[in-house]
């Protein structure tokens, strides 16, 4: 500020007053105005940063969730053959329901797609019939099968999965046995083609909108949206050793959420999108 | 200064993304078929549309970015020459319908990759060392396991109790290991329904009438007709010959009903050409061969001809017809 010159002084000292007080006035104001901004900031940037930190919480929580209810609709994919199988244990295990059993089972194939082959052991673990979907019918064989684990475990468990195995080194399959509602009822067997799981698989990765796919318990891809993969016998060891990883598309990054799939010791997992 | 250059970009903006449209464009791809049906047979249609639909669903189009190169071979003996063609205009992909035209491609190519619709037995017919990782050139998709021998053997005895003797005819010089595939399922049916079981080799068109003549003659005659190039081409004459001399038989596809013959048992033809496409599609965008599997179809189809089978004099039980996925009347 000038110092009000002598002649003048009188006069202009008012105004040098009125200068002063807005001089301070917007001092004020701008302190006040800063002080406020930054608490603003502050209080924004901590509200923002807790927010982030519970939405991605919330969105952990909700993609965890998503991936459970996608592991439980395989298990549900197994759970229903087995529904349509329980039919088959009614039927009295005894020669003279041959071929009402037969029957009964044809009509199971048709209405199950994924199961290739049907097969009763009568309680003493002998197999009566064999039906094929592929192949002429076995009546009669009398094959031993009480000391496998399909009639061993059937028997004691009322149900057995067995490991995923490979037809021709390429189809994924397994052995899923039920026993009836008494022990002389015997125990049903199908061989389940999974890769006609590949409906559920694509029409999760669909819904969730990446890639799902799942694994068996020794970690060999069993089904994906690209059946390629399942047929190539690929293991998620094979991706250590330089493969492509199962999750394809551009926004997609290896890996994921799982979730074990409920019975099976299989586990589901989902490509996570980078963006 | 500032008024020309926005003049230029506006004026160079359509140019320019023009260009860079041109330039990302790919090339027009080709692709190679070689049917080993004549252009006129009745099947072929349905083949080549199922085909196209299929490539469409993958964003190719004759129109735009795809060039199809169909051949037809009115028999066997055009394959040769019709597969040394379609491997001199170097096609991208070259598709064959079945494995003994992926045979005849694959003596004139190695490099590039050939996808059969359909076949029996890849790795028997030397065209794959394994389902899982086809090494060569080579892959597709498979219809008939050895087993289904059996399988029409015990439909055809279900459907006809009355059968007492059956007959497989095949063209030792076509059929999936000269007809030694389905054989040994083949002869174990017959033996378990307690049927006589006879292999009915034919290597022309004229040796089918003596032959399936022959056949009706006998009491409780039925037929198999296992998948082969040359039961497809002479189909005609087969299902005709089957209906005149009264034999009920089971033929391995679809189609084979609905031009007249009796039941049919096995996978869905039209389907496999779709699938096909998205082999085609992969491999059109840089996928190899050895990444993809043979696949084998698991749904298989059972169909009858209730208008055959009236022909036949057959009166078809209720468990039968309802085993059945379609009925044709």
């Amino acid at each position: 500020m000038n110092a009000p010159v002598a002649d003048g002084g009188t006069l202009r000292q008012p105004t040098g007053a009125i200068q002063y007080c807005g001089f301070l006035l917007r001092r004020y104001a701008c302190w006040l105005t800063l002080a406020v901004a930054i608490v603003l900031v502050a209080s924004r940037t901590i509200e923002g940063w807790l927010f982030d930190q519970s939405q991605k919480s919330l969105l952990d929580r909700v993609q965890q969730q998503q991936t459970e209810a996608a592991a439980g609709r395989i298990g549900l994919f197994v759970k229903e053959i087995e529904a349509q199988m329980r039919w088959l244990t009614q039927v009295p295990s005894n020669a003279a329901s041959l071929d009402e059993w037969r029957f009964e089972s044809v009509r199971v194939l048709r209405q199950v797609p994924a199961i290739t082959e049907l097969a009763r052991i009568d309680s003493t673990g002998r197999e009566q019939v064999w039906v094929s979907r592929i192949a002429a019918d076995i009546v009669g064989s009398q094959t031993d099968f009480s000391h496998e684990p399909k009639f061993v475990q059937a028997m004691a468990n009322k149900h057995y999965y067995s490991p995923v195995y490979f037809r021709r080194d390429s189809e994924p399959y397994m052995t899923l046995a039920i026993a009836g509602a008494s022990a002389d009822h015997g125990v049903v067997v199908a061989e389940v083609n999974l890769k006609l799981i590949r409906e559920v698989i694509s029409e999760i990765s669909a819904t969730l909108q990446r890639t799902a796919f799942v694994v068996d318990s020794r970690g060999r891809i069993i089904a994906h949206p690209d059946m390629s993969l399942v047929l190539r016998n690929t293991g998620l060891s094979h991706l250590a050793h330089g493969e492509k990883p199962p999750c394809n598309g551009i926004h997609q990054q290896p890996l994921t959420m799982n979730a074990p799939v409920p019975w099976l010791g299989w586990t589901l997992m989902l490509c996570q999108p980078t963006n | 200064m500032r008024r020309r250059a926005i003049f230029r970009l506006i004026a160079g903006a359509p140019l320019l993304s023009w260009a860079r449209a041109a330039s990302t464009q790919p090339a027009l791809k080709t692709v190679g078929v070689l049917i080993a049906l004549p252009e006129t047979d009745p099947s072929v249609s349905a083949r080549v549309a199922g085909f196209e639909t299929g490539l469409r669903e993958f964003g190719w189009s004759a129109a735009r970015n795809i060039q199809l190169r169909y051949r037809f071979a009115e028999d066997t003996a055009q394959l040769p020459r019709l597969a040394g063609e379609l491997v001199a205009s170097a096609p991208d992909v070259l598709v064959a319908s079945s494995g003994i035209v992926a045979a005849a491609l694959l003596r004139h190519t190695r490099t590039i990759p050939i996808v059969f619709v359909t076949t029996s037995d890849p790795i028997g017919d030397g065209l794959v060392t394994s389902l899982a990782r086809p090494d060569g050139n080579v892959t597709g998709f498979t219809n008939s396991l050895s087993t289904m021998g059996g399988k029409w053997v015990e439909l055809l005895k279900q459907a006809v109790p009355d059968m007492s003797r059956v007959g497989m005819i095949f063209n030792p010089d076509t059929a999936p290991g000269g007809g030694s595939y389905f054989l040994a399922s083949f002869e174990e049916a017959a033996k378990s329904n307690a049927l006589r079981g006879d292999t009915l080799p034919v290597r022309t068109r004229e040796e089918i009438e003596p032959t399936l003549t022959t056949l009706g003659r006998a009491p409780g005659p039925g037929l198999i007709v296992v998948p082969d190039n040359f039961s497809a081409l002479h189909r005609d004459l087969i299902i005709a010959q089957a209906t005149k001399q009264r034999i009920p038989a089971i033929y391995p596809f679809r189609y084979f009903a609905a031009e007249g013959g009796f039941m049919s048992y096995g996978v869905d033809l039209p389907d496999l050409y779709k699938r096909t496409a998205s082999y085609v599609d992969r491999l059109l965008k840089g996928a190899k061969v050895i990444d993809l599997p043979v696949q084998a179809s698991s749904r298989l189809h059972l169909v009858i001809n209730l208008r055959a089978a009236k022909a036949l004099g057959l009166t078809l039980s209720r468990t039968m017809l309802a085993r059945a996925d379609e009925i044709l009347e």
